[in-house]
């Protein structure tokens, strides 16, 4: 009886875990090393969950999908943009960009994504350097 | 050793007994007639109209010379696998060597891919306050193409560098 209690238990636990599909336009940052000081330079890696369509592609039905791809994107480091990038279609899906930045005082570090519609995907990290 | 000269004219003689020889001077003489550049239809014409008698310049040979001019390989790093299995998730890093200070920078980094429907991929514009002029993507190829990163300095001048990406499967969007 004891056994099919920790059965059931187990399986209610694995059916209410947190689903970990993305929604589309959720943006991930991440910085290496994790330990950096004032003067080093971080590498940045960033990716956003979202469907790079070319207009090329076809669905399963076999109609054209339209274009939908990150269009633009802004690195902001203490309200004022450092890096700016135009992207086309042709990044693969889940665009991922990774950059070098140089690291002169604490602060947010923000980077904004723009599809080719106009939707704005923000995502900030602070920068704390050790001393 | 015989004379070159009697050595030659030995060899005319023999090609005016044989039937083609007619043929084969005639067809060395308008070959001759060709090369030589004072003998080409298209100055001729020139002088009848009393122009100025300058070569004008192909589009391809003055393009030509402006890449020689203006662009430079050298100071740009890029990293691309030699073969790639899946077309839809190609790794390509850009690295330019550059003190980035706000003399001397790299103002932008442009990514192009030879054979895609689009093919400019990225445009990254920097400043002299990232520190680094560093990029890498993951990219879609549509097939097998080159990849070609140009690197546009704060002083006007351009630096490039290519590489041949061998795709066996292109992407299926491409």
């Amino acid at each position: 009886m004891k056994s099919l209690i920790v059965c059931f238990v187990v399986l209610m636990g694995l059916l209410t875990l947190p689903d970990k599909t993305r929604a589309i336009g959720e943006s991930v940052i991440g910085i290496k090393p994790k330990k950096y000081k004032v003067g080093d330079s971080i590498r940045v890696r960033a990716t956003i969950i979202y469907p790079q369509h070319t207009g090329f592609g076809k669905d399963k039905k076999g109609r054209i999908l339209p274009t939908l791809f990150i269009k633009k994107v802004q690195v902001y480091y203490i309200d004022k943009v450092i890096i700016s990038m135009e992207l086309t279609p042709y990044l693969s899906q889940n665009p991922f960009i990774e950059f070098k930045v140089k690291v002169t005082k604490a602060g947010l570090f923000k980077i904004v994504w723009t599809d080719n519609h106009g939707r704005k995907f923000v995502k900030s990290i602070k920068i704390k350097p050790t001393r | 050793m015989s004379n070159p000269q009697k050595s030659i004219k030995g060899f005319l003689n023999k090609l005016a007994k044989t039937k083609t020889s007619i043929l084969g001077l005639s067809l060395i003489i308008s070959v001759l007639l060709s090369i030589h550049p004072s003998n080409g239809i298209s100055k001729r014409t020139v002088n009848r109209g009393k122009a100025k008698t300058v070569k004008p310049e192909t589009t391809k040979s003055s393009m030509d010379k402006l890449r020689k001019e203006a662009i430079k390989s050298g100071r740009v790093k890029l990293r691309a696998p030699i073969i790639a299995e899946n077309g839809a998730i190609v790794p390509v890093q850009v690295q330019v060597s550059s003190p980035m200070t706000k003399k001397d920078y790299v103002k932008m980094i442009v990514i192009i891919i030879e054979k895609n429907p689009v093919p400019l991929l990225v445009k990254v514009h920097f400043t002299p306050e990232s520190g680094h002029a560093y990029f890498s993507t993951r990219v879609q190829f549509a097939k097998t193409s080159i990849v070609r990163a140009y690197a546009v300095m704060s002083d006007g001048k351009v630096y490039y560098n290519s590489k041949l990406v061998k795709v066996s499967h292109g992407c299926v969007q491409g």
